[in-house]
């Protein structure tokens, strides 16, 4: 009787232990326990499946460690420096400062796989530029920083593509060539409604900067530029596996920050491991946790009762598409992206499978989709770490989020709907 | 906090940079080994992957506090502190009974792996996971101790 409803219970037990507080990857972790309690089997499954998914998942550490490398490059103020190189090359442009914002955000994604560390790195310098001396709407600001900080992890590389991953026995490096098109589209069309608004509302050019100095502002930038060259090269070529150029890239970091701009100092350094070792354990926790907790649903059957459903409902893979991005987009606004990653993906996963869509397609799709989340007021995370750090007011900032939301999700319906644009480049690189 | 504490928090979060800094070393030597001097390493990924499984338990057993780590906050950040005790004494409840319900079944599940070696480095798993048994005792002892806060008369300070 008990073994009958175990399930149930359990996700009774999950979704309230959640809601009352406990951490996430910890609630699934408890969940579990009772689960395996209740239908009689060896709770000691519980560490095992823990402990031996994080263990035989190498690619998994690439994680922590794209993190590492944001973190010393924020640390060491290696973005600041591309600043006078974005500015060289987009700053006359009309509303020149958000055109510099959209830029370094994509140059910034090329080393970073978040989004949250464009915002807290990069992003904060250009609010506080762009909201100096009234230049710009603080609201604005934030929302043009807010909405270019999403190709974070859709230019490689990427934290939710390597998790997605994990679940879907994809390639991680092909997911990664996958979001390159889709990010460059995305600061494409964000750089031309900034245009646009510019010219109705007034704001400002910078003055352009005389053409012989590029030479000079062009070699500086070229440290910092190098960092994304290696990574992508490596991952491109094959010479450097995901969790591999994640290190690497970390190292060059850390020899920049150290010793080429001296700007990382011992006690600054620890300060970055110290925080670095705790995201990693926050992360890998809800990793842990995602494998016990999809252990139990495969015992359950539910990622096949999922497929069964959609093969009753005879979608067409158009249709499947359009219902997993409105389901998506509403999870983006309340749950965090890891989580809806690895514990709600991987029901999907068979069904879209059967349907004959491309898995690296998929992957692309629902991380772009889930970066939309992050910035969907009235929960958009962005929008309050934005307001943290740069204390623009919340409200300001949704009044004038709206627009870039509703571009983003057209671009999204873009390249959901035309696989071409994910899928090219890694079938170039022989991934795809 | 008293010296004595701040101290150990100190040594805590030193072990965790030397454990991070470990994990890291491995991946750069791995690459170091096969593209440097040209004669690739089988024991890299395998030490790599050892050093990451301490760092990762040993940060969330003493260097994360509980409520650091990533939650669905809506509901709890937006209810009264009254309500946010109850909550929070029925999610912490869960969790010290499901921690301690694990603690004896993963001794078991760590004993049967002295027996059991590393593919490469031939270490007994034992010592790979033991770290976790350690996580186990001190995330339930936190909880445990913010619980009897909680039903105690000065509850607001564990909220």
């Amino acid at each position: 009787m008990l073994a009958e409803y175990a399930f149930i219970i359990m996700l009774a037990i999950l979704i309230g232990t959640t809601v009352a507080g406990l951490p996430i990857g910890i609630s699934m972790i408890v969940s579990s326990v009772f689960y395996l309690l209740m239908v009689g089997r060896d709770v000691g499954l519980a560490a095992e499946q823990v402990l031996n998914g994080i263990f035989d998942n190498f690619v998994a550490l690439a994680v922590p460690l794209f993190i590492f490398a944001a973190n010393l490059m924020n640390a060491g103020k290696i973005t600041d420096r591309l600043l006078d190189f974005a500015l060289a090359m987009v700053g006359r442009l009309p509303g020149g400062l958000a055109q510099v914002n959209i830029a370094t955000s994509l140059i910034f994604s090329g080393m970073s796989g978040s989004a949250v560390s464009d915002v807290a790195g990069v992003g904060k310098v250009l609010v506080n530029m762009m909201t100096e001396k009234n230049r710009y709407p603080a609201g604005f600001a934030g929302a043009v920083t807010a909405a270019s900080a999403v190709v974070g992890p859709i230019f490689p590389p990427s934290i939710p593509m390597v998790f997605y991953a994990l679940i879907s026995s994809t390639s991680v490096g092909a997911l990664f060539l996958g979001g390159m098109i889709p990010a460059i589209m995305i600061c494409l069309a964000l750089g031309t409604m900034v245009m646009v608004m510019a010219k109705i509302r007034g704001f400002p050019v910078e003055n352009a900067i005389p053409l012989r100095q590029f030479p000079i502002v062009i070699l500086r930038a070229l440290p910092p530029l190098f960092m994304p060259a290696l990574l992508l090269g490596g991952i491109y070529t094959g010479a450097f596996t995901p969790t591999e150029a994640a290190a690497v890239s970390a190292l060059y970091a850390l020899l920049l920050a150290v010793f080429g701009y001296r700007t990382l100092g011992w006690k600054a350094f620890l300060d970055v491991v110290i925080a670095t070792a705790r995201t990693t354990a926050v992360v890998t926790i809800i990793l842990g946790g995602a494998f016990i907790f999809n252990y139990v649903v495969t015992i359950e059957r539910l990622p096949q009762a999922v497929f069964e459903l959609f093969q009753q409902l005879d979608l067409s893979p158009a249709m499947f598409l359009l219902l997993l991005n409105v389901l998506y987009l509403l999870l983006g606004c309340v749950l965090d992206v890891s989580t809806i990653m690895l514990v709600v993906t991987p029901l999907f996963i068979p069904a879209a499978a059967a349907l004959g869509i491309d898995l690296v397609h998929l992957g692309v799709v629902l991380v772009f989709n889930m970066m939309i989340g992050l910035i969907t007021p009235p929960l958009g995370i962005l929008l309050f770490i934005i307001k943290a750090l740069n204390g623009v007011p919340l409200g300001e900032m949704i009044r004038e989020i709206w627009i870039f939301v509703a571009v983003l999700v057209a671009l999204l319906l873009l390249i959901t709907f035309v696989p071409g644009l994910v899928l090219w480049i890694p079938r170039m690189a022989g991934l795809g | 906090m008293p010296g004595f504490a701040r101290q150990l928090k100190k040594g805590a979060d030193l072990v965790g940079v030397f454990l991070f800094l470990a994990t890291f070393a491995g991946i750069i030597l791995q690459v170091f080994f096969r593209y440097v001097l040209d004669s690739p390493v089988a024991w890299s990924e395998e030490y790599t992957m050892i050093a990451y499984m301490w760092t990762v338990f040993w940060a969330a057993a003493f260097m994360v506090k509980e409520r650091e780590h990533v939650s669905f906050d809506i509901v709890y950040d937006s209810v009264p502190a009254r309500a946010r005790r109850w909550l929070a004494v029925v999610a912490l409840s869960f969790l010290v009974v499901a921690f301690v319900l694990l603690l004896a079944p993963t001794w078991d599940y760590l004993e049967f792996l002295t027996r059991r070696r590393t593919s490469v480095l031939r270490i007994p798993r034992v010592w790979v996971f033991g770290v976790f048994f350690i996580f186990l005792i001190a995330f339930a002892a936190q909880g445990g101790w913010r619980l009897r806060g909680l039903l105690g008369r000065r509850w607001p300070d564990y909220i």
